[in-house]
Protein backbone atom coordinates (compact mmCIF):
# COMPACT_ATOMS: atom_id res chain seq x y z
CA UNK A 1 0.00 0.00 0.00
CA UNK A 2 1.22 3.49 -0.90
CA UNK A 3 0.27 6.04 0.86
CA UNK A 4 0.37 8.67 -2.15
CA UNK A 5 -2.04 6.08 -3.81
CA UNK A 6 -4.46 7.20 -1.01
CA UNK A 7 -6.38 9.88 -2.09
CA UNK A 8 -6.61 11.50 1.29
CA UNK A 9 -2.65 12.00 1.77
CA UNK A 10 -2.02 12.41 -2.52
CA UNK A 11 -4.30 15.77 -1.78
CA UNK A 12 -2.63 17.16 1.56
CA UNK A 13 0.76 16.85 -0.48
CA UNK A 14 -0.60 18.27 -2.88
CA UNK A 15 -2.05 21.14 -0.95
CA UNK A 16 0.94 21.30 0.71
CA UNK A 17 3.30 21.83 -2.67
CA UNK A 18 0.29 24.36 -3.87
CA UNK A 19 1.06 26.10 -0.47
CA UNK A 20 4.65 26.55 -0.90
CA UNK A 21 4.91 27.37 -4.37
CA UNK A 22 2.17 30.41 -3.31
CA UNK A 23 4.43 31.36 -0.56
CA UNK A 24 7.48 31.25 -3.19
CA UNK A 25 5.48 33.93 -5.18
CA UNK A 26 4.37 36.32 -2.48
CA UNK A 27 8.21 35.72 -1.74
CA UNK A 28 9.25 37.51 -4.79
CA UNK A 29 6.55 40.05 -4.55
CA UNK A 30 7.98 41.66 -1.47
CA UNK A 31 11.34 41.24 -2.52
CA UNK A 32 10.53 43.21 -5.40
CA UNK A 33 8.18 45.20 -3.68
CA UNK A 34 10.36 48.59 -4.90
CA UNK A 35 11.53 47.26 -8.20
CA UNK A 36 9.97 50.22 -10.97
CA UNK A 37 7.95 48.28 -13.55
CA UNK A 38 7.26 45.07 -11.43
CA UNK A 39 3.46 43.20 -11.15
CA UNK A 40 2.46 41.88 -8.28
CA UNK A 41 1.61 37.85 -9.30
CA UNK A 42 -0.32 34.86 -7.33
CA UNK A 43 -0.38 31.19 -8.08
CA UNK A 44 -3.52 30.10 -10.50
CA UNK A 45 -6.34 28.84 -7.55
CA UNK A 46 -5.81 25.22 -6.15
CA UNK A 47 -8.59 23.89 -7.37
CA UNK A 48 -7.68 24.75 -10.68
CA UNK A 49 -4.50 22.34 -10.20
CA UNK A 50 -5.99 19.30 -8.46
CA UNK A 51 -8.25 19.45 -11.74
CA UNK A 52 -5.37 20.38 -13.86
CA UNK A 53 -4.80 16.87 -15.68
CA UNK A 54 -2.64 17.90 -18.35
CA UNK A 55 0.63 15.83 -17.84
CA UNK A 56 3.85 17.37 -18.11
CA UNK A 57 4.43 16.54 -21.53
CA UNK A 58 1.64 18.80 -22.80
CA UNK A 59 -0.89 16.28 -23.78
CA UNK A 60 -4.48 16.79 -22.21
CA UNK A 61 -6.47 13.46 -21.17
CA UNK A 62 -9.89 14.41 -22.25
CA UNK A 63 -10.85 10.45 -22.18
CA UNK A 64 -10.81 7.82 -19.67
CA UNK A 65 -8.95 5.21 -21.66
CA UNK A 66 -6.14 7.67 -22.17
CA UNK A 67 -2.95 6.72 -20.74
CA UNK A 68 -1.72 9.51 -18.83
CA UNK A 69 2.09 10.61 -18.93
CA UNK A 70 2.36 10.37 -15.58
CA UNK A 71 0.16 10.83 -12.02
CA UNK A 72 -2.04 13.84 -11.38
CA UNK A 73 1.03 15.23 -8.36
CA UNK A 74 2.80 16.41 -10.79
CA UNK A 75 0.96 18.75 -12.19
CA UNK A 76 2.16 22.17 -12.54
CA UNK A 77 1.20 25.55 -10.61
CA UNK A 78 0.23 28.13 -12.69
CA UNK A 79 1.53 31.42 -11.77
CA UNK A 80 -0.11 34.39 -13.52
CA UNK A 81 -0.38 38.18 -12.62
CA UNK A 82 -2.43 39.61 -9.59
CA UNK A 83 -5.77 41.28 -10.94
CA UNK A 84 -6.19 41.65 -7.31
CA UNK A 85 -3.57 43.73 -6.32
CA UNK A 86 -4.76 46.93 -4.40
CA UNK A 87 -2.91 49.86 -6.02
CA UNK A 88 -0.14 50.78 -8.47
CA UNK A 89 2.27 53.42 -7.38
CA UNK A 90 3.55 55.97 -9.95
CA UNK A 91 6.87 53.93 -11.16
CA UNK A 92 4.27 50.89 -12.08
CA UNK A 93 5.00 48.76 -9.22
CA UNK A 94 1.45 47.40 -7.87
CA UNK A 95 3.11 45.60 -5.31
CA UNK A 96 1.18 46.33 -1.79
CA UNK A 97 3.62 45.13 1.57
CA UNK A 98 0.60 44.44 3.42
CA UNK A 99 -1.77 42.78 1.18
CA UNK A 100 1.35 40.53 0.42
CA UNK A 101 1.78 40.04 4.15
CA UNK A 102 -1.83 38.72 4.86
CA UNK A 103 -1.34 36.52 2.17
CA UNK A 104 1.79 35.28 3.62
CA UNK A 105 0.04 34.46 6.80
CA UNK A 106 -2.93 32.98 5.55
CA UNK A 107 -0.80 30.68 3.45
CA UNK A 108 1.60 29.71 6.39
CA UNK A 109 -1.66 28.77 8.34
CA UNK A 110 -3.38 26.65 5.72
CA UNK A 111 0.14 24.77 5.41
CA UNK A 112 -0.06 24.22 9.25
CA UNK A 113 -3.39 22.84 9.09
CA UNK A 114 -2.59 20.44 5.60
CA UNK A 115 0.52 19.23 7.29
CA UNK A 116 -0.97 18.59 10.88
CA UNK A 117 -4.13 16.31 8.54
CA UNK A 118 -1.47 14.91 7.08
CA UNK A 119 -0.09 13.59 10.40
CA UNK A 120 -3.68 12.93 11.69
CA UNK A 121 -4.44 11.02 8.45
CA UNK A 122 -1.24 9.06 9.34
CA UNK A 123 -1.84 8.70 13.07
CA UNK A 124 -5.15 6.71 11.63
CA UNK A 125 -3.71 4.88 9.52
CA UNK A 126 -1.15 3.44 12.49
CA UNK A 127 -4.50 3.15 15.01
CA UNK A 128 -5.95 1.21 12.09
CA UNK A 129 -3.25 -1.35 11.55
CA UNK A 130 -1.74 -1.53 15.08
CA UNK A 131 -4.76 -0.87 16.99
CA UNK A 132 -2.13 1.21 19.66
CA UNK A 133 -2.81 4.94 19.75
CA UNK B 1 10.54 20.70 -1.02
CA UNK B 2 12.12 22.90 -3.61
CA UNK B 3 10.17 26.17 -3.36
CA UNK B 4 10.43 26.54 0.51
CA UNK B 5 14.01 26.42 0.02
CA UNK B 6 14.01 29.11 -2.84
CA UNK B 7 12.03 31.59 -0.95
CA UNK B 8 15.26 31.42 1.81
CA UNK B 9 17.02 32.82 -1.45
CA UNK B 10 14.34 35.56 -2.96
CA UNK B 11 14.34 37.17 0.79
CA UNK B 12 17.56 36.77 1.20
CA UNK B 13 17.86 38.74 -1.92
CA UNK B 14 15.28 41.18 -1.24
CA UNK B 15 17.03 41.69 2.32
CA UNK B 16 20.31 42.33 0.17
CA UNK B 17 18.92 45.13 -1.69
CA UNK B 18 17.64 46.98 0.84
CA UNK B 19 20.48 46.86 2.92
CA UNK B 20 22.73 48.83 -0.09
CA UNK B 21 19.70 51.04 -0.25
CA UNK B 22 19.77 51.89 3.22
CA UNK B 23 23.88 51.98 2.88
CA UNK B 24 22.98 54.84 -0.05
CA UNK B 25 20.68 57.08 1.98
CA UNK B 26 23.45 56.91 5.14
CA UNK B 27 26.12 57.98 2.79
CA UNK B 28 23.49 61.02 1.80
CA UNK B 29 22.62 61.48 5.25
CA UNK B 30 26.96 61.85 6.32
CA UNK B 31 27.90 63.92 3.03
CA UNK B 32 24.72 66.52 3.57
CA UNK B 33 27.05 68.96 4.69
CA UNK B 34 30.19 68.54 2.72
CA UNK B 35 31.16 71.02 -0.04
CA UNK B 36 33.65 71.91 -2.05
CA UNK B 37 37.06 73.25 -1.24
CA UNK B 38 38.38 75.48 -4.06
CA UNK B 39 36.35 78.59 -5.36
CA UNK B 40 32.86 77.63 -7.19
CA UNK B 41 33.65 73.62 -6.65
CA UNK B 42 30.69 71.07 -6.44
CA UNK B 43 29.26 70.22 -3.28
CA UNK B 44 28.28 66.37 -2.42
CA UNK B 45 26.19 64.85 -5.30
CA UNK B 46 23.12 63.34 -3.36
CA UNK B 47 23.24 59.04 -4.96
CA UNK B 48 19.96 57.53 -6.08
CA UNK B 49 19.56 53.79 -5.88
CA UNK B 50 17.82 51.61 -7.95
CA UNK B 51 16.71 48.09 -8.35
CA UNK B 52 15.57 45.41 -10.99
CA UNK B 53 13.91 42.28 -11.11
CA UNK B 54 16.47 39.11 -11.97
CA UNK B 55 15.20 35.91 -12.79
CA UNK B 56 17.52 32.78 -11.24
CA UNK B 57 18.34 30.56 -13.18
CA UNK B 58 18.35 27.61 -11.10
CA UNK B 59 14.89 28.23 -9.39
CA UNK B 60 13.00 30.87 -11.74
CA UNK B 61 12.35 32.62 -8.93
CA UNK B 62 12.51 36.86 -9.57
CA UNK B 63 15.21 38.09 -7.62
CA UNK B 64 16.10 41.64 -7.19
CA UNK B 65 19.26 43.37 -7.61
CA UNK B 66 21.04 47.11 -6.99
CA UNK B 67 20.52 48.22 -10.94
CA UNK B 68 22.41 50.97 -10.48
CA UNK B 69 23.60 53.79 -7.95
CA UNK B 70 23.48 56.98 -10.23
CA UNK B 71 23.88 61.14 -9.04
CA UNK B 72 21.03 63.08 -8.74
CA UNK B 73 21.07 65.91 -11.30
CA UNK B 74 18.94 68.32 -9.02
CA UNK B 75 20.52 71.88 -9.09
CA UNK B 76 22.96 72.97 -6.20
CA UNK B 77 21.07 75.59 -3.93
CA UNK B 78 23.31 78.85 -3.22
CA UNK B 79 24.13 79.98 -0.26
CA UNK B 80 25.84 83.14 0.95
CA UNK B 81 28.79 82.69 2.56
CA UNK B 82 32.07 84.30 1.38
CA UNK B 83 34.22 83.30 3.85
CA UNK B 84 34.05 79.97 2.89
CA UNK B 85 37.06 78.81 0.85
CA UNK B 86 34.02 77.42 -2.01
CA UNK B 87 32.34 80.64 -1.81
CA UNK B 88 32.57 81.78 -5.80
CA UNK B 89 33.51 85.68 -6.72
CA UNK B 90 30.07 86.41 -5.68
CA UNK B 91 30.32 85.28 -2.27
CA UNK B 92 27.87 81.87 -2.77
CA UNK B 93 28.73 78.54 -1.82
CA UNK B 94 27.03 75.73 -3.82
CA UNK B 95 25.59 73.35 -1.04
CA UNK B 96 24.59 69.81 -1.37
CA UNK B 97 21.01 68.88 -3.18
CA UNK B 98 21.01 66.06 -0.25
CA UNK B 99 17.16 66.85 1.73
CA UNK B 100 17.60 65.05 4.65
CA UNK B 101 13.85 64.85 5.14
CA UNK B 102 13.88 62.79 2.38
CA UNK B 103 16.77 60.67 3.17
CA UNK B 104 14.55 59.85 6.30
CA UNK B 105 11.45 58.79 4.70
CA UNK B 106 13.67 56.86 2.19
CA UNK B 107 15.49 55.14 5.72
CA UNK B 108 12.29 54.51 6.95
CA UNK B 109 10.95 52.79 3.92
CA UNK B 110 14.42 50.56 3.47
CA UNK B 111 13.48 49.48 6.89
CA UNK B 112 9.97 48.62 6.02
CA UNK B 113 11.31 46.68 3.48
CA UNK B 114 13.59 44.82 4.92
CA UNK B 115 11.16 43.79 8.49
CA UNK B 116 8.93 42.22 5.46
CA UNK B 117 11.71 39.90 3.59
CA UNK B 118 12.84 38.96 6.93
CA UNK B 119 9.46 38.30 8.01
CA UNK B 120 9.19 36.27 4.77
CA UNK B 121 12.15 34.66 5.90
CA UNK B 122 11.17 33.46 9.15
CA UNK B 123 7.35 32.30 7.88
CA UNK B 124 9.09 29.87 5.39
CA UNK B 125 11.71 28.25 8.11
CA UNK B 126 8.55 27.70 10.16
CA UNK B 127 6.68 26.42 7.15
CA UNK B 128 9.68 24.14 6.60
CA UNK B 129 10.03 23.10 10.10
CA UNK B 130 6.37 21.85 10.09
CA UNK B 131 6.86 19.75 6.71
CA UNK B 132 9.81 18.37 8.43
CA UNK B 133 7.99 17.82 11.94
CA UNK B 134 5.82 15.02 10.01
CA UNK B 135 8.78 12.72 10.36
CA UNK B 136 8.82 12.67 13.59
Amino acid sequence: MKLSGMSFFQMASQRMRWLGARQDVVAQNIANADTPGYKARDVGAFSQMVNDTRSPAGLAVTNAGHIQGSSKSTAPVRVEEDATAWEAGLDGNNVTLEQQTIKSAEVSENYRLAADLYRKGHDLVTLAVTGIR
Amino acid sequence: MDSLKSILSVAASGMRAQGERLKVVSENVANAASSGSTPGADPYQRKVISFAEMVDRDSGASMVEVADITRDTTEFELRYDPSHPAADPDGFVKVSNVQTVMEMSNMREASRSYEANLNMFETARRMRSSLLDLLK
